[in-house]
């Protein structure tokens, strides 16, 4: 079936194909199957199989075949082992016309298989250098040289879908393991509970005073009110929660006073609130109350009501309540205190998170074309932001880059710009224009609501044979043009709104060419908002001067210029924004 | 960053809140508690007065973004007033112009919310 239909393809009808079964694929391992039939059949071998890399330790499993299994011995090898095994380790293709003469290479050839082949084609599969998995193709029917032009661009596609959906599982992964974080903080919050610690003191000084009631009442700072936070005792069951404005009753009049009171017969005094009779059933009895003081400041006040059996409160009783009311102050404090501890451990550790999120999706290495020039930095602030600089390979002379400045800090900014950095590499992948890819992208962010913020960032896509940038614009900072032999520069303007602004927005592109000698400066706003002492931004201007002065060094040695220059500048103040550059040079023609 | 809520010149329906000083990432949440004391108050015709305000971050942009969604949702809007050369070219640059109307003193700015109290124009407020 299939193979009748793929019998006259010619190439460039098979990449189509393959390029139609792995952008529109919701199901890898299917898409990888049917890839390799497509393959299969077109090519006329005898059999290919994809390993896939995997780690601890690091092994290639062949995950997928098509056509005859016999000649393999097993699914699983060691790196350096078989031929497959030889490729990933060394990231080199392989081909093999005949049985070979060489002992390390017959040796290699009989780990993998079981039976001599005739030919044998064996590509890495990388992105960023880095090997993902082979690619093996065995016994040609034709001459195997006839496909050497094509089959490495085969490789790079299906390499590129293996990226995709490693990035795909990465960012599910880091989600995951950031919610369970969260729960196991919330956990701990709850664990030492200040509040059943003020219910067993207050119970026990109800056991110790003998009182029906002993309640814990604590200052409301936001709106000056006094808040019966613990109340122990049957009969003051209705004063929980219950609030007194803040010179109210027999509490206000302790925290106004700072010293305790005991008043043998509350029928006879006047401070008692009208509210708190009302309250609760309170005939012709006696209470205690104490401040709750930390150093001179007083919180709140504890408070006990009847003496169990009738009479009254006693001097002693005075004196024993007032102690215990330290206690709990400390106690409150302390928990206060502790708290405070854990907020800033949990600060500190959504800090690291964040951090190490960003520097993860960092590309390691710049793309080295040749006749550009290529280098980028970013420098996180002390609250990460969420800057990020990406570059990515769009077939053999297409490269895609993107700068980008996410609002907000911390684990949400770093998140959002891990989902952005995602979206925009998988869409980039199907090779549609640019302004249809940040349409799409932003489709997905407004999607997801939750996020509630958005990015500004330029995408650009650099046909390198061409010198051709068709770039959007979305909301961010104009990128600096520097023409060859011009000292004014080009500003790389639109008008399209940030991501995650408005789910009609268009994103449509604009097109440069370049020349050799051009100069291309993409930056964001922690480089020009870096303030001085005196509360002086540096600006633009700056930047713009800059660039002109030193557009003869190459583009590693002009981001290290503006990092200088910015350091000299804010002099050791603190950087609130996260700063990111990219640098682009066309070579040649220096001016 | 300093912020005050006051009633409006000439319409204390509405609300203005002046914001003096810098809005960066440290500010930025502290901008948002004082911003939602209001909305929870339960008030939702908001002018944003920029006059003094030297500095918008983008996390200062977010705050203002989703307080401008939290009184349209209550059928209020936030729109802003005074806005300097620097302030003016972070929005502009964003895009944000576009979606958060932008006038330049509070005259006009009260008057523009005739558009709200005349209920059958609440439509033309661009929802997110």
């Amino acid at each position: 079936m299939t193979a009748l239909k793929y019998k006259n393809f010619n190439f460039s009808q098979i990449w189509d194909r393959l390029g139609e079964i792995l952008v529109n694929s919701s199901d890898p391992p299917e898409a990888f199957r049917q890839s390799l039939e497509l393959l299969h059949q077109h090519l006329g071998v005898e059999a290919t199989a994809l390993f896939i890399r995997q780690e601890n330790p690091p092994c290639l499993y062949r995950a997928y075949e098509v056509g005859n299994k016999d000649y393999w011995k097993s699914s699983l090898l060691n790196m350096g082992q078989g031929i497959a095994g030889w490729v990933a380790q060394h990231n080199h293709p392989a081909i093999i016309m005949e049985s070979p003469e060489d002992k390390q290479l017959k040796k290699l050839m009989e780990d993998e298989f079981c039976r001599p082949l005739r030919n044998l084609m064996v590509f890495p599969l990388t992105v960023n250098h880095q090997v993902l998995g082979v690619w093996e193709i065995i016994n040609f029917s034709s001459d195997p040289l006839t496909y050497q032009t094509m089959l490495p661009a085969i490789a790079r596609e299906i390499s590129l879908f293996l990226e995709n959906i490693r990035l795909r599982r990465w960012t599910d992964d880091k989600i995951l393991r950031l919610s369970t974080l969260m729960d196991i903080t919330n956990v701990i919050n709850s664990t030492w509970d200040l509040r059943r610690l003020l219910n067993l003191i207050m119970e026990l000084a109800a056991k110790v005073m003998k009182a029906e009631i002993s309640s814990l009442i604590l200052i409301d700072k936001n709106i000056n009110e006094l808040v019966y936070e613990v109340v122990i005792g049957e009969k003051g069951k209705g004063l929980k929660q219950f609030r007194l404005k803040m010179e109210e009753g027999i509490p206000g009049w302790v925290v106004k006073k700072g010293q305790p009171l005991l008043i043998p017969d509350m029928e006879k005094d006047t401070r008692i609130s009208k509210h708190l009779i009302e309250k609760i059933d309170l005939h012709g009895r006696s209470v205690l109350c104490a401040p709750l003081k930390i150093k001179d400041r007083v919180i709140g006040v504890v408070e006990v009501i009847n003496k169990i059996g009738g009479g009254s409160f006693t001097q002693d009783d005075l004196e024993l309540f007032t102690s215990l009311a330290h206690q709990a102050a400390i106690a409150i404090e302390n928990s206060r205190l502790y708290q405070k501890e854990i907020d800033a451990q949990r600060w500190e550790q959504e800090l690291a998170i964040a951090r190490s999120l960003q520097e993860s999706i960092l590309p390691k290495n710049f793309p080295q074309i040749e006749g550009y020039d290529i280098a980028a930095i970013t420098i996180p602030a002390e609250e990460i932001g969420g800057d990020f600089y990406d570059f990515i390979p769009l077939g053999s002379r297409n490269l895609g880059m993107v700068i980008a400045d996410v609002s907000g800090k911390s684990i949400p900014a770093a998140l959002f710009m891990a989902v952005t950095r995602t979206l925009l590499r998988a869409e980039a992948r199907k090779g549609v224009l640019p302004g249809e890819i940040l349409s799409r992208v932003n489709h997905y962010i407004m999607e997801d609501v939750q996020y509630r913020t958005f990015v500004t960032l330029v995408y650009a896509v650099l046909d390198t044979r061409l010198k051709r940038l068709i770039y959007v614009n979305a909301g961010h900072r104009f990128p600096l043009l520097l023409r060859v032999h011009k000292n004014q520069p080009e500003f790389l303007r639109s008008e399209s709104l940030a991501l995650g602004l408005s789910g009609e927005e268009k994103f449509s592109g604009r097109q440069v060419h370049l020349k050799e000698g051009d100069l291309l400066v993409f930056y964001t706003d922690g480089v020009i908002d870096a303030m001085n002492r005196h509360q002086e931004a540096f600006g633009q201007e700056r930047l713009i001067q800059l660039v002109q002065k030193y557009r003869s060094l190459n583009a590693q040695g002009l981001i290290d210029k503006i990092q200088q220059e910015l350091k000299e500048f804010t002099q050791g103040q603190p950087q609130f924004d996260d700063l990111t550059l990219i640098v682009l040079k066309l070579k040649g023609n220096e001016s | 960053m300093k912020i005050q809520s006051r009633p409006a010149v000439g319409n204390n329906k509405i609300t203005v809140l002046d914001l003096m000083g810098r809005v960066d990432a440290f500010d930025a949440s502290d901008f948002e508690k004082e911003i939602k004391k209001v909305l929870e108050a339960g008030q939702y015709y908001l002018i944003l007065n920029l006059e003094k305000t030297t500095y918008v971050s983008s996390s200062g942009l977010s705050v203002i973004l989703r307080m401008a969604k939290e009184a349209r949702n209550n059928r209020g809007d936030l729109r802003l007033m005074n806005l300097n050369l620097t302030v003016r070219d972070t929005f502009e640059i964003a895009g944000f112009h576009r979606i958060i109307r932008i006038f330049p003193n509070e005259m006009e700015a009260v008057a523009s919310f005739q558009d709200i109290f005349s209920a059958y124009d609440r439509f033309e407020i661009q929802k997110f």
